[in-house]
């Protein structure tokens, strides 16, 4: 049973640096580094999800990042020191954005991948490998560890030891398993459990001349990760007349015929649909092509049990906005909205008093990611705010 | 078609097995399509109407996903995802009149599928068996080595899916010997004391593909050992997905299974836990046969529209004898296609078609799994 090591030098060197400070230059150019290789990457491309990335790591955003993060007088940021980050099998860059976040506040990172293999990972360790080979680099290779090793192998409990933070991406079990591994008295845990995200249309507002720029916006949400991101919306809310629906539908539809589509994917939509049909919560017909549609008659979270992304969406119609509010959970992580006034959601959240989402967000940037994630500042959590004057 | 449609509850079963009989009189692979589908439609029809209106869970999956019943053709016939069976309780008696419940072994960490017998479905079953493997067995039981532990048939209330194979198997056969141990080793005593009563004579060996291979062949090969029953026939079904994985495929088992155990004869068939008793039997082609109470249409796996012969889909399996589960119409997960229909060499009538293997699961599964990877 043994440690791999995917990209970076080895544990001894880890355990000898010494921490760098919040927004490093060098921290900050190897980001930008990173954002070009993806960029130029000839295979990215075809992932929008590496693009994405990849224009998230350009220095202008990362400067606005540090612009924003401006600490009040009187207090002082520090690295929190060692941050052990475990990452989720297929949704591959996520954790790269919260391991960027732990880099920019200057900690030294140590983070487990899992054994899963895909093209997405490819890329990134490929690249991540070449950029820590240049001199210029060096201090980020001896700071940053990409391992894999075997679960139950022990390892894990010496890691979560070492560490001053742990960023636990994984489903509720995983995290649960990897919150019971031993750790120092005052490690700070950020995890990300399980989630699911919503989209809400509003029909009343929508008109022909929108259709194109709504289907691309909501697609923008839908296609990467094949949906299966807690952020990518698998629920449409639709509020209001549904005289468009229909066309959006097609719109979006004509969409998904572009992308690759694996082998078991209408089998995939067949059981889900047929899944909530017998149960009674789906109404026919249902839509199934590139995109499946399948009216739910009243959502609960639980009707995602069987979801199995790759496109398919629930679509479920309300007439008021309170409506959301008793069919979801504290579970739903992101709400992307169009055709709805913000400030009546801003008084809608407010005012609710049931379980609100994190995020609220026009539709087309469900899965743009911000440092403040789940409800939680990462440059915030992952430094510590020295108060010192 | 004679007789009227009853509409008063229970009376089904009875008129169903009132129609059946033309079935099985019938020698099972010796109608032709016309006449086939004339027999087959309307009973099919009729399950249709029967679980409609018995099991809520398959009347709503029809009427929204497939409409109101109609008697046209096999194609239309509605089918139901053959993974539902893991999910949900799918049944059309009631509780009290379910005297077994079978459940499949499933790939390893999955929720197994569950399927619930009343007597009427389970003896449909038996019956089937016999008619369709009498053919390539004979009449009379033959010495049978059983390429399994004792172990499997254990706990008869929960009957595993392997079990049920077994037992159904073991009525062709007498002086039932289990060829392996409880730790799925060779028990070469048993073995050697079967070869010495039974090896000038026919016999019937049995076991599901995978076991067979790993646990007989491959030690029997490793021990440098050969078997010797020259009238034997081994018959074996489960599926090849695990030998896919170590590139072994019909004819390189077939070959290293007549070499290691000596037998004459090597019988793959086709079938699943979902649809006991209507299994598909290979031919000296190596061509799967539809027998007269069963059938299958292949579905384009992307559409999931019917397709000719010749063409790779998905397998949607036919069978007239289940009543007391929704499971007369189901469409798998296995890749297979259609060869042709009433003309294979063999002399056999009916659909004959392969399988090719199952359809790739895919692996997407989200932010939601640090650990659950195989590692």
């Amino acid at each position: 049973m043994s440690v791999v090591v995917l990209a970076g030098h080895d544990l001894p060197k880890l355990a000898q640096q010494t921490t760098r400070t919040c927004f490093d230059p060098v921290v900050v150019a190897f980001c930008q580094s990173v954002s070009q290789s993806l960029l130029k990457h000839p295979q990215a491309r075809q992932y929008p999800e590496l693009v994405a990335l990849g224009f998230w790591l350009r220095e202008s955003h990362l400067r606005r990042l540090q612009h924003r993060a401006d600490v009040p007088k009187g207090i002082v940021q520090l690295p929190v020191g060692l941050v052990l980050h475990f990452t989720p099998a297929n949704v591959d860059t996520m954790f790269v954005y919260s391991w960027v976040c732990s880099l920019l506040m200057g900690n030294k990172n140590l983070l487990r991948l899992s054994s899963n293999d895909s093209p997405v990972k490819r890329i990134l360790l490929g690249i991540l490998k070449d950029l820590f080979e240049r001199p210029e680099y060096e201090p980020l290779a001896c700071r940053n560890l990409f391992v894999s090793y075997p679960r139950d192998s022990g390892i894990g409990e010496d890691f979560s030891l070492m560490a001053d933070a742990r960023v636990i991406w994984g489903g509720d079990e995983s995290v649960r398993a990897i919150r019971r591994l031993p750790c120092k008295p005052r490690c700070r845990d950020i995890p990300f459990a399980d989630r699911y995200s919503v989209s809400l249309i509003n029909g009343d507002q929508l008109t022909t001349g929108d259709l194109q720029s709504v289907a691309e916006r909501l697609w923008r949400d839908i296609e990467p990760y094949r949906q299966m991101a807690c952020s990518s919306p698998r629920v449409i809310f639709w509020l209001g007349s549904d005289e468009l629906q229909e066309a959006l539908m097609r719109c979006l539809d004509s969409l998904a015929q572009e992308t690759e589509v694996s082998p078991g994917r209408s089998m995939d939509h067949l059981v889900a649909a047929q899944w909530l049909q017998a149960q009674d919560a789906a109404a026919g017909p249902i839509r199934s092509g590139p995109l499946s549609v399948v009216p739910v008659t009243c959502f609960r979270p639980e009707l995602l049990l069987t979801h199995p992304g790759q496109s398919l969406c629930y679509l479920v119609s309300i007439d008021r906005l309170e409506q959301l509010e008793q069919q979801l959970d504290e579970r739903c992580q992101t709400l992307s909205y169009w055709g709805v006034e913000s400030s009546a959601l801003w008084q809608w959240l407010e005012s609710s008093t049931g379980p609100v989402m994190d995020r609220v967000v026009p539709v087309g940037q469900a899965l743009d990611f911000s440092v403040v994630w789940d409800g939680v500042n990462l440059l915030n959590q992952l430094s510590r705010q020295v108060t010192a004057w | 078609m004679n007789g009227r449609k009853p509409t008063a509850e229970g009376a089904q079963d009875e008129w169903l097995d009132q129609q059946l009989e033309a079935l099985w009189s019938a020698d099972p692979f010796e109608l032709q399509h016309t006449e086939k589908r004339r027999l087959l439609v309307p009973l099919l029809t009729l399950l249709d109407s029967h679980h409609r209106s018995h099991c809520p869970e398959y009347e709503r999956v029809a009427r929204l996903g497939f409409g109101s019943v109609t008697d046209q053709s096999l194609e239309e016939l509605p089918f139901l995802a053959v993974r539902l069976f893991k999910s949900l309780s799918l049944k059309s008696v009631d509780d009290d009149r379910v005297f077994k419940t079978l459940q499949s072994s499933g790939t390893s960490g999955q929720v197994p599928a569950r399927v619930f017998l009343d007597q009427a479905t389970s003896k449909r079953q038996s019956r089937a068996l016999v008619k369709i493997l009498q053919g390539s067995l004979g009449r009379a039981r033959l010495p049978m080595l059983i390429i399994d532990s004792p172990a499997v048939l254990r706990d008869r209330t929960l009957f595993s899916a392997r079990g049920a194979g077994i037992q159904g198997l073991s009525f062709f056969g007498r002086d039932h010997t289990y060829a392996l141990d409880e730790s799925m080793s060779p028990n070469w005593q048993a073995i050697d004391g079967f070869i010495n009563r039974y090896s000038d004579q026919p016999v019937l060996i049995f076991g599901f593909t995978f076991m067979v291979w790993v646990h007989l062949i491959q030690s029997l090969e490793s021990n440098g050992r050969k078997l010797a029953l020259p009238q034997g026939v081994l018959m074996h079904s489960g599926g090849w997905k695990k030998l896919e994985d170590r590139k072994v495929n019909n004819s390189e088992f077939k070959a290293r299974a007549r070499d290691a155990l000596g037998v004459e004869k090597v019988i793959n068939f086709y079938g699943m836990a979902e649809q006991v008793g209507s299994i598909f039997v290979e031919c000296d082609q190596g061509h799967l046969h539809t027998p007269v109470f069963a059938d299958v249409v292949v579905r384009d796996s992307a559409t999931l529209a019917p397709l000719p012969a010749g063409e790779v889909g998905l397998l949607q399996v036919v069978s007239v004898l289940p009543t007391s589960y929704p499971g007369h119409s189901l469409l798998t997960e296995d890749l297979g296609q259609l060869l042709g229909e009433d003309d294979c060499p063999c002399g056999r009538k009916g659909r004959y078609f392969s399988v090719l293997g199952r359809l790739p699961r895919s692996e997407v599964r989200g932010c939601s799994d640090t650990q659950q990877e195989a590692s």
